[in-house]
């Protein structure tokens, strides 16, 4: 029963902050209907931004290094939006899908070579939160990770908070279920579109920031987790973020419990990544718009 | 700015892109020009009637010659393969190439080093020696850090009969091979393994768990660890699978908790190793009294390992394979000092060995006195060349076979490649400061210090 408990533990911590960065990625999909196969760089670029802000501040409590990694990356996704995904929304491109897939595969390949070119192969990591492990009685964790899992809770509530508490929160939801309907009562679509990318940018960077210290930063370590958040935000249905909390608490589980109780330990962990993949299958064989998925009228 | 204004720019992001990840600057053509002299006898008017037979004819073009000596590099510059090592041997390499052109070449040529990023995809291996052999048309090839990627370049550069000196790829089969052009100077997983397993032996540990990389290195590193562990008797091991790009070892870290073995492995290149350490030492698993750690070859990137494990690192033992501090000669000295003015960086062993097999490729060249391949190759067999990791020989070779009773990766293979064990015993020590502590005829620590 402890082991299933701890396998329990880690599976959630993980998964709240699988639901983090897989949040930024739903929310750029519900508002400019475009996949951001660049998420993973911005990932990438929060746990260098922690890295460096660090080693140059050095007198700076590591948590104060997240908002600012995810201020940066969230900057760089605004600049981005602003030029190379606009045009689609001012119908100035004439194969907008095409045009996007293409577009941000570009980028991603350019900023993981750049970061290759400008920080060098080697690992880094930012200094721990908090140093050693934390007790919870029947587990123990690491104080980095549970600090990180604890933060990305409290920003997802927040998030909530702002979706559907603020004007802007509601903008957005505006945008997200009919973009025409929200233009005929004033909200301007393309701001909201800079809004939301430049959020889901800053959602992953702040994700790649908190994550910097348990797993170390290198050019490509945006792979990995962008990948997941891809099957994250399909499992709990596209667009809909209750659905990719939901999905990345999942699929956080299954990665955990999988491994753990896989018969074969030998293959447990080369498996890890397929257990939720198999969820993924069942759940979309049953509801193939995800957990919370609408269908498109 | 129109529709199609931006796709141009989109299409040039694309394509800078492509730029920057390619894997380095293609050679320009070498434009050679040549003259054709052609004789013409006349036929002259003689008192005598003389038949002469005139003949045209037309001299034979001269031979192009070429301006400098090209030689391949090949290795991992990018993911999925260990591109921090791949990088320091390109460095490495360079590094060699830059002083034997400054001391004037070789055969009094400059030398030009083309290094192809083979990703540490088999594939891409193939494509990159293909490629350095029959369109940069290299006399020799040296460097690769990936086993299952100097599988295949090997099985290239024995099509086309080019030499080859690997740096280090650990692979028996690559020896074992017994081609006549491909020479290493890495140990053999068979050799490797055995200073290892002998080190558990002798430190009376009985059980063991190797959390390895899922590739053809560790698979083969797992078979070669566990059988010989259980010629000693020592039968409770286990092998867990990962993939190189693991993140979260927590899972699997908590399942071994269940029964925590004497001694723990982290056998994967990378920043995998580290992760997996300090996962581990979160956990409470290792390292501790009950259960030791044992990290990859990586963990003499003392800067990076401490960065990244903190004070996990101490007590962790690894196998180093090159030179410890303690055994350096001059040529070391001078290559450490060298690299690290130059690059910034303290290299590891992978740069060194990369170093050094420059250097023996180019040897090779000048003591053949021609870049014809059978004349390289002969000059190697026999060589007896110092380099910063030692005195280099092969023993068995073309005139003296692998005899019966030694293991056939014995062929070009350096029979005496320098692997030790090393154990930081402080935090944030220096890996040049770590005490070797296997085989014991050169420890300078106890053979090993629990936490």
């Amino acid at each position: 029963m402890k082991y299933f408990l701890s396998l329990c533990t880690t599976g959630l911590i993980m998964g709240v902050i699988y639901a983090l960065m897989a949040l930024g990625l739903t929310l750029i999909f519900s508002i400019l209907r475009v996949i951001n196969f660049a998420h993973g760089e911005f990932y990438m670029l929060g746990g260098y931004a922690a890295y460096y802000i660090l080693g140059t501040f050095t007198g700076l409590h590591p948590l104060l290094a997240v908002p600012v990694a995810g201020l940066i990356a969230a900057l760089i996704g605004l600049a981005f939006e602003l030029v190379f995904l606009r045009p689609i929304h001012q119908d100035r491109i004439e194969r907008p899908d095409e045009y996007a897939v293409l577009v941000t595969f570009g980028l991603s390949f350019f900023v993981m070579n750049l970061a290759l070119a400008v920080f060098g192969p080697y690992p880094h990591r930012p200094p721990s939160f908090f140093e050693g492990a934390v007790n919870l009685g029947i587990v123990r964790v690491s104080a980095d990770r549970l600090t990180a899992s604890a933060l990305s809770l409290i920003l997802l509530g927040l998030l909530l908070l702002v979706i559907n508490k603020t004007w802007v929160g509601k903008a957005l939801r505006a945008v997200s279920q009919d973009k025409d309907a929200a233009a005929v009562v004033g909200i301007n679509q393309l701001s909201m579109n800079t809004t939301a990318f430049a959020l889901g940018a800053g959602l992953a960077g702040v994700a790649g920031a908190l994550l910097a210290p348990s797993f170390s930063v290198t050019p490509d370590v945006g792979a990995v987790p962008s990948t997941r958040s891809y099957v994250i935000i399909v499992l709990g249905g596209m667009g809909s973020i209750p659905g990719s909390i939901l999905g990345g608490v999942l699929i956080g589980l299954v990665e955990s419990l999988g491994a753990g109780y896989f018969p074969d330990p030998s293959r447990a962990l080369n498996y890890k990544t397929v257990f939720g993949l198999v969820i993924f299958a069942l759940v979309l064989l049953f509801r193939p718009t995800g957990l919370f998925g609408r269908e498109e009228s | 700015m129109n529709g199609r204004r931006i796709f141009g720019l989109c299409s040039m992001v694309l394509v800078l892109s492509f730029i920057i990840a390619a894997c380095g600057p293609a050679p320009t053509p070498e434009v050679v020009e040549v003259e054709k002299e052609v004789e013409v006898t006349k036929v002259v008017e003689v008192e005598k009637e003389v038949e002469v037979e005139v003949v045209v004819t037309a001299t034979p073009e001269p031979e192009a010659e070429a301006e400098t000596i090209l030689i391949g590099g090949f290795g991992p510059l990018s993911a999925p393969g260990s591109y921090q090592a791949g990088t320091e041997m390109r460095q490495a390499c360079e590094m060699a190439v830059d002083e034997v052109n400054e001391a004037g070449g070789v055969l009094g040529k400059q030398v030009e080093l083309i290094f192809g990023d083979t990703e540490g995809l088999p594939e891409r291996g193939t494509a990159v020696t293909e490629r350095l052999i029959t369109q940069n048309k290299v006399v020799g090839l040296t460097g690769e850090y990936h086993s299952g990627v100097g599988l295949t370049e090997m099985e290239v550069a024995h099509k086309y009969g080019v030499p080859v000196v690997f740096a280090e790829p650990w692979a028996d089969e690559v020896t074992a091979s017994g081609y006549p052009e491909i020479f290493r100077i890495a140990p053999s997983i068979e050799f490797y393994s055995s200073i290892a397993t002998n080190y558990i032996a002798a430190v009376g540990w009985e059980s063991a768990v190797f959390v390895v990389e899922d590739s053809d290195y560790g698979h083969l590193q797992a078979e070669e660890w566990v059988a010989q562990l259980e010629e000693m008797g020592i039968t409770d091991t286990e092998v867990i699978f990962a993939d190189p790009a693991t993140e979260d070892f927590t899972p699997i870290l908590q399942r071994i908790q269940q029964d925590p073995p004497d001694m723990l492995a982290g056998v994967i290149t990378g920043v995998g190793n580290n992760r997996m350490l300090r996962q581990a030492c979160e956990l409470g698993l290792a390292p501790t009294a009950e259960t030791a750690y044992y990290a990859s070859v990586d963990a003499q990137y003392s800067d990076e390992f401490w960065e990244s494990v903190g004070d996990c690192g101490q007590y962790v033992f690894f196998t180093y394979v090159g030179l410890p501090e303690a055994l350096w000669n001059e040529k070391t000295g001078a290559f450490m000092s060298s690299f690290e003015e130059r690059y910034g960086h303290r290299p590891g062993g992978s740069a060194m060995a990369a170093y050094d097999a420059t250097y023996l490729l180019l040897e090779g060249i000048e003591q053949a006195g021609s870049t014809e391949p059978e004349a390289i190759i002969e000059v190697l067999e026999n060589i007896q060349y110092t380099g910063a990791m030692g005195d280099f020989w092969f023993e068995y070779t073309s005139d003296n076979p692998v005899p019966d009773d030694e293991p056939a990766w014995m062929w070009h293979q350096w029979p005496t490649p320098n692997t030790y064990i090393q154990q930081y015993t402080e935090v944030n020590q220096a890996a040049g400061d770590a005490n070797v502590v296997f085989p014991t005829e050169r420890a300078t620590g106890s053979l090993y210090t629990s936490p």
